[in-house]
């Protein structure tokens, strides 16, 4: 499989209490890619994928999901270190897991540092109606935190695209901005992409005039 | 024709691992146990065969009971098998379930009832520190306590664990897991509590040695389990010498995730046995499988191709369950270690290491 061309990688976690739904979430963002493949050892990165934000410049998303290895807590922790942003997922019926997302954070945060990660608070909703969280406890923990915050579905995968959607763009904000470095040669945080120019509009054409002369 | 067998011999071991995704094993010793009794008593040619086959393979679902399935339904149920058995003239393939169920039972209790390892009392580990250790005979010694716990562990369980992730499924795995973070915590602790940065840079080069040691015995679990501890924040905010961030290097790479961890993948493929797994990746794999594909197909039928990627998936531990170390135990060593207990927990560990080096203000 030839790599796709893009202009920069992100790293990002998804955390969260063991049966919240990171799982769902990650299938539907990968659009179903694993269950296509009848051995999860071939050596697919299951969890990448390509979004484009604004501005036409074209981003891997590249997971370090730990679904199953939670249990292993004190190596998933060390995953932590090279993200750039992370998924703070709750699921919307069980209020304990949303009471520990303030945990989660702080426990990324003390990983990350001295790099500051952009968090974004996934509420996944299962088949259950009712929600055990009220809007104003989110709308308080987001104001508080400085956070955005999102519904999806874990049944349908509503909101899914969104949800990474609005983490790229605000971490490649905050990149553009000059609050996030690439290529710090002690974090995989950031990197560049392949055709090395990774700057707004441009680069996605050349990155195509190169694959097409290759 | 031969083919045709080995297929057979394939589904039959793939039906054994994962029936219970689908069916209590309760029900399936039933409905076995009703079937050889229906055939047994008819004399013609074909319910001879029937006999044989049902009865062959009623004792090998016997045989792969987990610890866990054998409530007391299925003990008193399996049990009047036996007599059953015994009874019509059918020893060994009474004493074949008998013995299955016997051990399986003893683990179960084990598990259920745990009682300490007695450590001699005459051994005092007190005074001691790492260092005077050899890498090899730490590396031994950790190996041959996850050993113990690894061969614990059932395929079987483990698929239940990555549908359901109840923990008490599966306690040999949390057993194993807890003492994975032990091993991990104690290596963290083992490091912070240094006085002195020269006494820190030769625990961690120690620890460095074992873990190359560690991976000279294929024991990736507990490799895996140190490595996480240099690599942790409170540890790495330190900052390592050049010699040493060389030195680990090589280990680090492991945990890279991509291409589905590739490099810790093909590390293993290329280890002989005896050998311990990291079993958080196959968790992982489990976890993928069982989201990413259906139970059952359209028409109600068992996905099979299902069952057989689970079965891929696990196949290796049974192959590595086979293989035993042949370290011998070093009592004053364990005491030394003593079952990785002495850690400090996260928040100690972060004060101490901004005691070392304070928290840099911005």
């Amino acid at each position: 499989m030839v790599e796709p061309i893009f202009d920069y990688q992100f790293r990002l976690i998804l955390i969260g209490d063991s049966t919240v739904g990171k799982s769902s979430l990650l299938k539907y963002f990968t659009d179903g890619k694993f269950s296509e493949v009848s051995d999860p050892t071939v050596g697919v990165d299951f969890f990448a994928r390509l979004v484009q934000v604004q501005d036409g410049t074209r981003v891997k998303l590249q997971l370090w999901d730990t679904a199953g290895q939670e249990r292993f807590r004190s190596i998933t922790k060390s995953y932590y270190r090279n993200s750039v942003g992370a998924l703070l997922v709750y699921d919307t019926t069980n209020h304990d897991s949303f009471e520990r997302i303030p945990n989660w954070m702080e426990e990324a945060r003390r990983h990350i540092a001295p790099f500051k990660p952009v968090f974004i608070l996934v509420g996944c909703k299962s088949d259950l109606p009712e929600s055990a969280v009220t809007s104003e406890e989110v709308n308080r923990l987001t104001v508080n935190c400085d956070i955005k915050s999102i519904i999806t579905s874990a049944k349908t995968g509503d909101n899914v695209e969104e949800a990474f959607r609005l983490i790229t763009e605000e971490i490649y904000a905050k990149l553009k901005l000059g609050e996030f470095r690439a290529d710090d040669e002690n974090w995989d945080g950031i990197k560049r992409g392949f055709n090395g120019s990774g700057s707004g509009g441009g680069p996605l054409l050349m990155g195509e005039q190169v694959s097409k002369c290759c | 024709m031969k083919q045709t067998l080995s297929c057979y011999k394939k589904f039959r071991e793939v039906f054994l691992l994962t029936y219970r995704n689908f069916v209590r094993p309760l029900d399936v010793v039933s409905l076995l146990w009703k079937r050889y009794q229906y055939f047994e008593k008819k004399t013609d040619r074909t319910s001879v065969i029937h006999t044989r086959a049902t009865l062959d393979l009623f004792v090998d679902v016997v045989n792969s009971l987990t610890p866990m399935d054998l409530e007391q339904g299925m003990v008193t149920k399996v049990r009047d098998c036996i007599y059953y058995l015994v009874n019509n003239g059918e020893i060994l393939n009474a004493l074949k379930a008998r013995k299955g169920l016997i051990v399986k039972y003893s683990v179960r209790v084990k598990l259920l009832c745990p009682k300490p390892t007695p450590v001699s009392l005459a051994i005092t580990a007190e005074g001691q520190t790492l260092l005077q250790w050899s890498a090899t005979s730490i590396a031994q010694q950790m190996t041959l306590l996850d050993s113990e716990l690894f061969r614990q562990l059932e395929p079987a369980e483990l698929l239940l664990w990555a549908r359901e992730q109840t923990e008490d499924l599966c306690p040999a795995l949390n057993n194993f897991t807890e003492h994975f973070n032990k091993v991990s915590y104690w290596a963290r602790s083992k490091v912070l509590t240094c006085v002195t940065s020269r006494e820190r840079n030769r625990t961690m080069k120690k620890l460095i040695e074992v873990m190359r040691k560690l991976r000279e015995y294929s024991n990736f679990n507990s490799l895996l389990a140190v490595l996480a501890a240099l690599d942790s924040a409170p540890i790495r905010r330190l900052g390592f010498s050049r010699r040493l961030t060389e030195a680990l290097k090589p280990h680090a790479a492991l945990t890279d995730s991509s291409g589905s961890f590739r490099t810790y993948r093909l590390a293993l493929s290329e280890s002989k046995p005896p050998c311990i797994p990291y079993i958080g990746l196959v968790l992982q794999d489990l976890t993928f499988v069982h989201i990413g594909n259906v139970d059952f197909l359209a028409d109600g039928k068992v996905n099979w191709i299902k069952r057989w990627q689970q079965w891929v998936v696990l196949e290796p531990i049974r192959r590595f369950h086979s293989c035993q170390y042949g370290f011998i135990r070093n009592d004053s060593l364990l005491a030394f270690l003593n079952n990785f207990d002495e850690s400090l927990n996260d928040d100690e560990l972060w004060h101490l290491s901004e005691q070392i080096k304070p928290r840099s203000k911005n």
